[in-house]
C-alpha cells in the first residue's frame, strides 16, 4: 500500500523532473538542473540571454512539532486530535502561547503552514474557558472571511458540542441581511469581517455592539502584509478608533496577526496597532523540495527589444506540465490575461476523454457557486489546471498542487513567493516557474536571479500620519465618541488639538464642557473609502446603452486617466472617454474595440517646500592629495558631488497630451494634445541631485544629457517600485534639468545645459504622502546600483521600454548617457553596498 | 511650524488641499451657502461674534418662551410645556377631538397588534396614550447622531398638553434620557409616526450610548404610519409616501405657515450649542409641537373612521383603505362591506375599484363564499385593465366553474381567455394544462349525455 503511494509519487517526481528539462528550447539546461541530491539552496544561473535564466533548488524540510501549550483547552485538543492534528507545529505552539498569555503576536507563515490554528487555537480556548469572550477577525476581503467561516464553524461546532454550548461564529459584512445583524451582535463569539465594514458599519454604531466591545479578547488580523500604502495607512487609523472604542468599553484585546513573508512584519504590526509585538518567524511546517525556475521569452526583435509574448510562453510551459499529468495553477496579471490563457490552454488540452473541464479560469467576478465548484475540483483533482488572477493568491483552500506558473512578475517578491507556495505538497517535489513579460521589473528580476532569490522581501510601508487620512479618521472618531480635552488620537505625533480646532472651524465639531462633540448632520464614514486618500471622486458613466455608472476614480488620477479620448479599462473591457465633466466630476465613456491603451503626458513641476534630510554623498578623501604627503588626510569634498534628499514638496501637474500605446508590444501608435486645468498636490518626495559638474563632465550635447537624465529617471522609477513594494502608479517621477521646466511621461522640453544642477524627483503620488520618501532616501545606494544593473543588463541596443523608456520618446543616446551619468554619480557617492532602509 | 501645519490642516479640511488648482476652485465654490452660514456663525443679536465656550448658567434658554431649566440628579434639562386648549382649531378638527382617542379594540386594529397585554404586569397597566416625536441632528443614524429634542403629547382634561425635553448642551444628554423615562413611567402606550423604524431605534441607541435603557423601547407602540399607509395610500389624500405633513393637509385641512424645513433643523440646533440664541430653536419647537398635535388629531380621525365604518362603510376611497385595515385585523364583515362599497363607487377611479373588487374576491374565497367571490371576480373582469391584473381573475373563474360550478364550457371560456392574456411560459403552460384537462372532461361528458337521455 505505502509502496504504491511511494511509486506514484516517485512517478510524479520523475514527470516533474522531465517537464523541467523541457522548459528551455535548448536542452543543454536540462543537464544542468540540480537533482534532489544537489547542494541545497543553490541555483544555477544561466547567463546571457537564455530562455531559462535560473533554476533554484529549495530542499525539503521536515516537520517540527511542539507539545500543546498548557493553556490550550483540553476539549479543543481532543477535537483537534480527532481531526488528525495530534500535535501543533512549533510556530503554532509558539503563537498560541504568546496569545494566550496576552502578548500581541505576529506570525510569519508560508502558504499552507496552518496559520489558522495559530489564532483559532487561542481564541477557541479562551471562549471555552470564558463563555462571554469575544473575538473579531479582520480579513482584507469578504471572500477570505467566507472561506474561513466554514472551517472555523466546523471546529467551533465540535468543540461547542463537547462543552455543551453553542459557540457563535458569523461573518458580518455588506452582504449580511439586516434581520440577521441583531442576532449576530447578540450571539457571536467570533465575528469575521473586513476593515471597510468595521470602519463604516461597526464602529459608528458601537453602542449596538456593546457586548462585543466589552468582552473583546482578541483581534485577529489575517494577511497583514495586504495592509500597505494607502490601505494600510487607513487601517492604522481605523485601529486607533477601534482601540479607542475598546478603552471606552473597558476591554484591552490582544492582537494576533498573520503575514506572508515580508521584511518588516513586526514593525508593520507595531505601526498598524501601536502595540509591542512578539514575532514568530520560524515555520515548523514540513515542506517538500521545490524547483524555482526563472524564464525569459526569447527576443524576436533585438533593436526594439521586443520579446515573444509572455502569454504564449506561459502557455507552452503550462502544457509541458499538463501533458505529464501534473496539476497546476497559472497566475496571470489581469482578468483579460486570465481569460486569454484559459482559452489557450483549453484549446490545447482537452484532458482524458469524458472528463469534465480539465482547465478552468478563476477570477473575481465569477459567481460564488462557480468558484466553490472550481475550488472543489482542484482539491479532488478533476480540475487539472486553473488559470487565476491574484484571487487565489491569498488563503483560499484549493489543496496543494504540483506546479505554479506565473505569467508575468507579480510585482513584489513577497507576492511571488506567496503564489509559488500554492504549489508544493508537504512531501514530494513541486515547481514554480516565473515567465517574465517585457515590463522593466520583470526583466530586472529574470536577469538578476541572485537579487530575487537572496534579497530580503520588501518592506510594507505605511504612513498613518498622512494628514488627509488622519483628518478623515479624527472626524469618524469624533462622531463615535466625543474627544475629551487633551485626548490624543492614538499615538499620532500630529497635534490632535490642532486637528480638532480646524474641524471646529469648519463646523464638524464643537468644544464645550471639556469635550469636543460632533456637530454635523453627516455620517463621516460614508464619505471615506479606505482604499483612497481623498473622497473627491469622479464617476465613470457608460453611455453605450442608456447610461450607467461603471466605476470611480479619485480626483488625483482622474485627469490623467479620464481625459477625452482616453481608453478606460474595466475588467478587460475597453471604453473610450467621450467627455470629461470636471465640475460635475463625471466622465462619459462608450464601449470600443481597439488594440491600444492611452498614457497621459503630464508636465510636472516640483517645488521643494521643506527638506527633511539631505545627505551629500560626496564627502571622502581626495586621493591625489592624500597619496604622497600625509596618511591622515583631511576630508575634502570630491569635485563631482551628488546629493540625495527627502522632504515635503509641492507638485503642480498639467496633462498636456496623451500617447496611444499598443497592447503587448508597447509600440507608440499615435498621440493627441489636451488642454486641462492644473492640479496641485502637497506630498513627500525623495530626490537625487545630478550636480552641474557631473552634467558638464559627460561628453554629450545638452539634449543628450537631458535624455540621459530622463532615461535614468525612467529606470529609477522601476527599481524604486521594486524596492518599495508598491504599485507603479504609487510613485510619480519628475525631472528638472536645471532650467525650471520639468516633465513626466516624456522628455522635459529644456536641454540640460549644465548651467544648473539637475534633479530627479520620485514622489508619493498621493496628497500628503504614504511613507515612501524616507525609506527611499535610505535605499539610495541600492537604488542607483540596481538602476545601473537594470540598464546595463538590458540586451537592447539603444534603449527600450524595459530599461530607459521607449526609444521614440527618449532619444537615441539615452541609454549610453544614463549609464555614463550613473557611473559618475556612483563614483561620487562613494559608499557601496545595500543599506538597510530602517 | 505649528501655524504652517494648522494652515495645511485647514486647506485639507476645506477640501482645497487635495488637488483643485486656483482656476478649478473658482469654478466650483462650495455650494450649501445658506445653511452653512446659519450653522457656523455663532453671533449674538447685534451680529457680534460669540465665544462658543461661554458658560451659560441658564442653559442659554432665556430667549425661549415657556422654557424652564429643571435641575435633576443627572444634570440640567430644559423642559418646555405647552397647552392646546380644547376649543382650539387644528384644521377641520377641534383639539378636543384628540380626547376621543381611547384604548380599545379599534386602536388595536390601527396598531395591527394588541396594545393592552392580556395579563398586565402588576400595577403597570398601560393606560396613557403618549404621542411621541423626536428632532435629531441628522438622519444618518450612528453614535454621532443625537436626539436633541424629545417631544411628548398627551390629552388632559385641560386640553392637549405637549412636553418637550430639550438638550441644553451635549453633556446633558443623560438628564434628558432620564427625564423622558420618568415622564413615560410604566403605564404609557406610545403613538408615533414612523417611530418603529426611526424614533425608537434612535432612542435605543442613545440609551445604549449613555447606559440609560430607554422605556420607549419596551412600551406598547402604535406606529400610525403603517395604519395611515393602509388607509390612504390608494386615495387622493395620501400620496404614495403618506408623509405626516401631507396627510395633515389633505385629511385634516391643516396649513402650516412659516414652518421650519426639515433640513434646517440640525443646523439650528448646532447654532444654538455654539452659543447662538435659543430663539433660533423656537421654530423647531413649534414644528415638533405641531407634529405631535397632528399625530394626535390624525389618530383620532382614523379611530373615528374605524368606529363608524364598522356599521356603515364610508364613501369614497377611504372605504378601500378601511377594508384593508379590517381585513388585517380579522374583522371580516366590515371588511367585505367596505370593499364592496369601494368597488361599487362609480365616482372612484377604475384602478381603485378593480383593486377593491380583487380584495373582495380574495377575501370571500378565503371565507369559502365561492359564489359571491365569483361575482367579485366577474366584476374585476368588467372593470378591465392590463392582462396581468385580469389573468388572476380568469384563473379564479376557470377554477370556480370547473370544480364548483361544474360549468365546463364557462370554465373553458375563461381558460382560453386567460391563456391568451398569459405572460411568460409558466403562466401559459398553467392555462394550457387546464385547457387540455377541460377538453378531456368535455369530450368525456358529451358522448355520455345522449346515453342518459335515452
Amino acid at each position: 500500500m505505502s509502496g504504491t503511494v511511494a511509486r506514484l509519487s516517485g512517478n510524479k517526481d520523475q514527470a516533474l523532473q522531465d517537464a523541467l528539462g523541457h522548459l528551455a528550447p535548448d536542452s543543454r539546461t536540462a543537464a544542468t538542473l540540480p537533482g534532489g541530491d544537489g547542494a541545497p539552496g543553490t541555483h544555477v544561473e544561466v547567463s546571457g540571454d537564455k530562455v531559462v535564466t535560473a533554476v533554484r533548488h529549495i530542499p525539503a524540510q521536515a516537520a517540527r512539532h511542539a507539545p500543546w501549550p498548557a493553556d490550550v483547552e483540553a476539549r479543543l485538543v481532543e477535537a483537534l486530535t480527532a481531526r488528525g492534528i495530534e500535535q501543533p507545529y512549533s510556530h503554532q505552539a509558539e503563537a498560541m502561547t504568546h496569545a494566550l498569555a496576552g502578548r500581541h503576536v505576529v506570525v510569519v507563515t508560508p502558504t499552507a503552514s496552518g496559520k489558522t490554528l495559530c489564532y483559532n487555537g487561542a481564541v477557541l480556548s479562551t471562549v471555552l474557558r470564558e463563555p462571554g469572550a469575544r473575538a473579531l477577525y479582520l480579513f482584507p476581503t469578504k471572500a477570505l472571511a467566507q472561506d474561513q467561516l466554514a472551517e472555523l464553524q466546523g471546529l467551533a461546532q465540535i468543540v461547542g458540542a463537547a462543552a455543551q454550548r453553542e459557540i457563535g461564529v458569523f461573518t458580518y459584512d455588506g452582504d449580511t441581511p439586516a434581520d440577521a445583524r441583531r442576532a449576530i451582535r447578540a450571539r457571536a463569539n467570533v465575528v469575521l469581517s473586513n476593515p471597510d465594514m468595521l470602519h463604516a458599519g461597526v464602529l459608528p454604531h458601537h453602542p449596538r455592539w456593546a457586548r462585543l466591545f466589552e468582552n473583546l479578547r482578541y483581534i485577529v488580523i489575517d494577511e497583514l502584509h495586504a495592509y500597505r500604502g494607502v490601505f494600510g495607512s487607513h487601517l492604522a487609523n481605523v485601529l486607533r478608533r477601534l482601540q479607542r472604542i475598546c478603552r471606552h468599553y473597558g476591554s484591552d484585546p490582544t492582537f494576533i496577526c498573520t503575514s506572508a513573508t515580508i521584511a518588516n512584519p513586526q514593525a508593520l504590526a507595531e505601526q498598524l496597532t501601536e502595540q509591542p509585538f512578539s514575532l514568530v518567524a520560524e515555520s515548523g511546517a514540513p515542506r517538500g523540495e521545490k524547483f524555482f525556475v526563472l524564464l525569459n521569452p526569447p527576443v524576436v526583435n533585438q533593436a526594439l527589444g521586443i520579446r515573444r509574448s509572455y502569454l504564449s510562453e506561459a502557455r507552452r510551459v503550462a502544457l509541458e506540465f499538463l501533458r505529464r499529468n501534473l496539476q497546476l495553477i497559472v497566475f496571470a496579471q489581469s482578468r483579460l490575461a486570465t481569460e486569454i490563457l484559459t482559452t489557450y490552454l483549453k484549446d490545447a488540452f482537452q484532458g482524458p476523454p469524458g472528463a469534465t473541464d480539465a482547465v478552468r479560469g478563476y477570477r473575481g467576478g465569477y459567481l460564488p457557486l462557480r468558484r466553490r465548484e472550481i475550488e472543489r475540483g482542484l482539491r479532488e483533482g478533476d480540475v487539472r489546471a486553473v488559470v487565476s488572477t491574484n484571487a487565489l493568491e491569498l488563503g483560499i483552500d484549493i489543496g496543494a498542487l504540483d506546479v505554479c506558473v506565473m505569467a508575468g512578475y507579480p510585482g513584489t517578491i513577497a507576492s511571488t513567493w506567496q503564489r509559488a507556495g500554492r504549489a508544493g505538497r508537504r512531501s514530494g517535489r513541486s515547481a514554480a516557474v516565473l515567465v517574465a513579460s517585457s515590463a522593466p521589473l520583470d526583466q530586472f528580476i529574470v536577469r538578476h536571479p541572485t537579487y530575487f532569490f537572496d534579497a530580503s522581501p520588501e518592506h510594507a510601508l505605511i504612513n498613518p500620519e498622512n494628514l488627509h487620512v488622519l483628518l478623515s479618521h479624527v472626524k469618524c472618531a469624533a462622531f463615535e465618541l466625543p474627544f475629551q480635552d487633551g485626548e490624543r488620537f492614538g499615538r499620532t505625533p500630529v497635534s490632535t488639538e490642532e486637528v480638532l480646532q480646524v474641524l471646529g472651524e469648519e463646523g464638524f465639531v464643537h468644544a464645550a464642557d471639556g469635550q469636543w462633540n460632533w456637530t454635523h448632520e453627516s455620517y463621516p464614514a460614508d464619505a471615506i473609502s479606505l482604499r483612497a486618500i481623498t473622497s473627491d471622486n469622479f464617476v465613470i458613466v457608460d453611455t453605450t446603452e442608456g447610461s450607467r455608472v461603471i466605476g470611480e476614480t479619485d480626483y488625483t488620477s482622474a485627469l490623467s486617466t479620464l481625459h477625452e479620448k482616453a481608453i478606460y479599462i474595466l475588467e478587460g473591457a475597453l471604453f473610450q472617454v467621450e467627455r470629461l465633466d470636471i465640475e460635475g466630476r463625471k466622465a462619459y465613456v462608450r464601449s470600443v474595440e481597439c488594440d491600444y491603451y492611452t498614457d497621459a503626458i503630464t508636465y510636472t513641476k516640483v517645488n521643494v517646500l521643506e527638506e527633511a534630510e539631505t545627505s551629500l554623498g560626496e564627502v571622502g578623501l581626495r586621493a591625489t592629495d592624500v597619496g604622497d604627503s600625509s596618511v591622515d588626510g583631511t576630508l575634502v569634498p570630491l569635485p563631482n558631488r551628488s546629493a540625495r534628499s527627502h522632504g515635503d514638496v509641492h507638485v503642480v501637474s498639467r496633462v498636456v497630451g496623451f500617447k496611444k500605446i499598443r497592447f503587448y508590444t508597447n509600440e507608440n501608435v499615435g498621440s493627441g494634445d489636451l488642454d486641462l486645468p492644473e492640479q496641485q498636490m502637497h506630498t513627500t518626495s525623495y530626490w537625487l541631485t545630478v550636480p552641474r559638474a557631473v552634467l558638464l563632465e559627460v561628453p554629450w550635447a545638452p539634449d543628450d544629457r537631458r535624455d540621459g537624465v530622463s532615461g535614468m529617471a525612467h529606470a529609477m522609477r522601476s527599481i524604486a517600485q521594486l524596492l518599495l513594494m508598491c504599485d507603479r502608479r504609487d510613485l510619480g517621477v519628475s525631472i528638472d534639468t536645471g532650467t525650471g521646466e520639468a516633465a513626466v511621461g516624456g522628455r522635459p522640453p529644456a536641454p540640460a545645459t549644465g548651467d544648473a544642477d539637475a534633479h530627479v524627483f520620485l514622489y508619493d503620488n498621493y496628497p500628503g504622502g504614504i511613507g515612501f520618501s524616507a525609506p527611499l532616501f535610505r535605499m539610495h545606494d541600492a537604488l542607483l546600483t540596481q538602476t545601473r544593473q537594470l540598464i546595463e543588463s538590458c540586451p537592447c541596443e539603444v534603449g527600450c521600454p524595459s530599461c530607459v523608456g521607449p526609444m521614440g520618446d527618449i532619444g537615441p543616446r539615452a541609454k549610453r548617457v544614463a549609464l555614463d551619468l550613473l557611473a559618475r554619480l556612483q563614483a561620487a557617492s562613494g559608499s557601496t553596498g545595500d543599506e538597510v532602509p530602517f | 511650524m505649528a501655524s504652517s501645519s494648522l494652515s495645511r490642516l485647514r486647506d485639507i479640511a476645506r477640501g482645497t488641499g487635495a488637488s483643485p488648482s486656483p482656476t478649478d476652485a473658482r469654478v466650483e465654490t462650495p455650494a450649501p451657502g445658506g445653511v452653512r452660514e446659519l450653522t457656523y456663525a455663532p453671533v449674538d443679536e447685534e451680529g457680534l461674534p460669540l465665544d462658543p465656550r461661554l458658560a451659560r448658567p441658564d442653559g442659554g434658554i432665556g430667549d425661549l418662551p415657556g422654557a424652564r431649566l429643571d435641575t435633576t440628579a443627572h444634570g440640567p434639562c430644559v423642559v418646555v410645556e405647552h397647552l392646546y386648549e380644547p376649543d382650539h382649531h387644528h384644521g377641520r378638527l377641534r383639539v378636543e377631538a384628540c380626547g376621543t382617542v381611547c384604548l380599545d379594540d379599534t386602536l388595536d386594529l390601527l396598531a395591527g397588534r394588541e396594545l393592552r397585554p392580556r395579563q398586565p404586569r402588576l400595577g403597570a397597566a398601560p393606560t396613557r396614550l403618549v404621542y411621541f416625536d423626536l428632532e435629531t441632528t441628522g438622519l444618518s443614524g450612528g453614535a454621532g447622531m443625537l436626539a436633541f429634542l424629545a417631544g411628548v403629547g398627551e390629552w388632559t382634561p385641560a386640553g392637549f398638553r405637549t412636553t418637550q425635553f430639550l438638550l441644553p448642551s451635549f453633556a446633558a444628554e443623560r438628564a434628558l434620557l432620564h427625564a423622558l423615562n420618568a415622564y413615560l413611567g410604566d403605564d404609557a402606550v406610545l403613538v408615533t409616526y414612523n417611530g418603529r423604524t426611526f424614533d425608537v431605534p434612535v432612542m435605543e441607541l442613545r440609551g445604549e450610548m449613555q447606559r440609560v435603557p430607554q422605556v420607549v423601547c419596551d412600551v406598547p407602540h402604535l406606529d400610525m404610519l403603517h395604519a395611515a399607509r393602509r388607509l390612504w395610500r390608494m386615495s387622493e389624500e395620501g400620496d404614495r409616501s403618506c408623509k405626516l405633513t401631507h396627510l395633515e393637509e389633505s385629511v385634516l385641512g391643516v396649513g402650516r405657515v412659516g414652518d421650519v424645513g426639515g433640513f434646517e433643523i440640525p443646523a439650528r440646533f448646532f447654532q444654538f450649542v455654539r452659543g447662538g440664541s435659543a430663539a433660533v430653536l423656537e421654530p423647531v419647537l413649534m414644528h415638533n409641537r405641531l407634529d405631535l398635535l397632528s399625530l394626535a388629531a390624525l389618530t383620532a380621525h382614523a379611530q373615528q373612521l374605524v368606529r363608524d365604518g364598522r356599521d356603515t362603510p364610508p364613501s369614497g376611497a377611504t372605504a378601500f383603505g378601511l377594508g384593508a385595515l379590517y381585513e388585517r385585523g380579522g374583522w371580516i364583515d366590515p371588511a367585505i362591506a367596505c370593499f364592496r362599497a369601494a368597488a361599487a363607487d362609480h365616482w372612484q377611479t377604475r384602478d381603485l375599484r378593480r383593486a377593491a373588487a380583487r380584495s373582495l374576491a380574495r377575501l370571500l374565497r378565503r371565507q369559502r363564499r365561492f359564489a359571491e367571490a365569483a361575482e367579485a371576480w366577474q366584476q374585476v373582469l368588467q372593470l378591465g385593465g392590463r392582462p396581468q391584473v385580469l389573468r388572476e381573475a380568469r384563473e379564479a373563474l376557470a377554477i370556480h366553474h370547473e370544480h364548483r360550478g361544474g360549468q365546463l364550457e364557462e370554465a373553458r371560456r375563461h381558460a382560453e381567455a386567460g391563456a391568451a392574456q398569459a405572460i411568460g411560459r409558466g403562466e401559459r403552460e398553467d392555462f394550457t394544462r387546464r385547457l387540455t384537462r377541460l377538453e378531456r372532461k368535455l369530450a368525456r361528458a358529451t358522448p355520455v349525455a345522449p346515453l342518459w337521455n335515452d
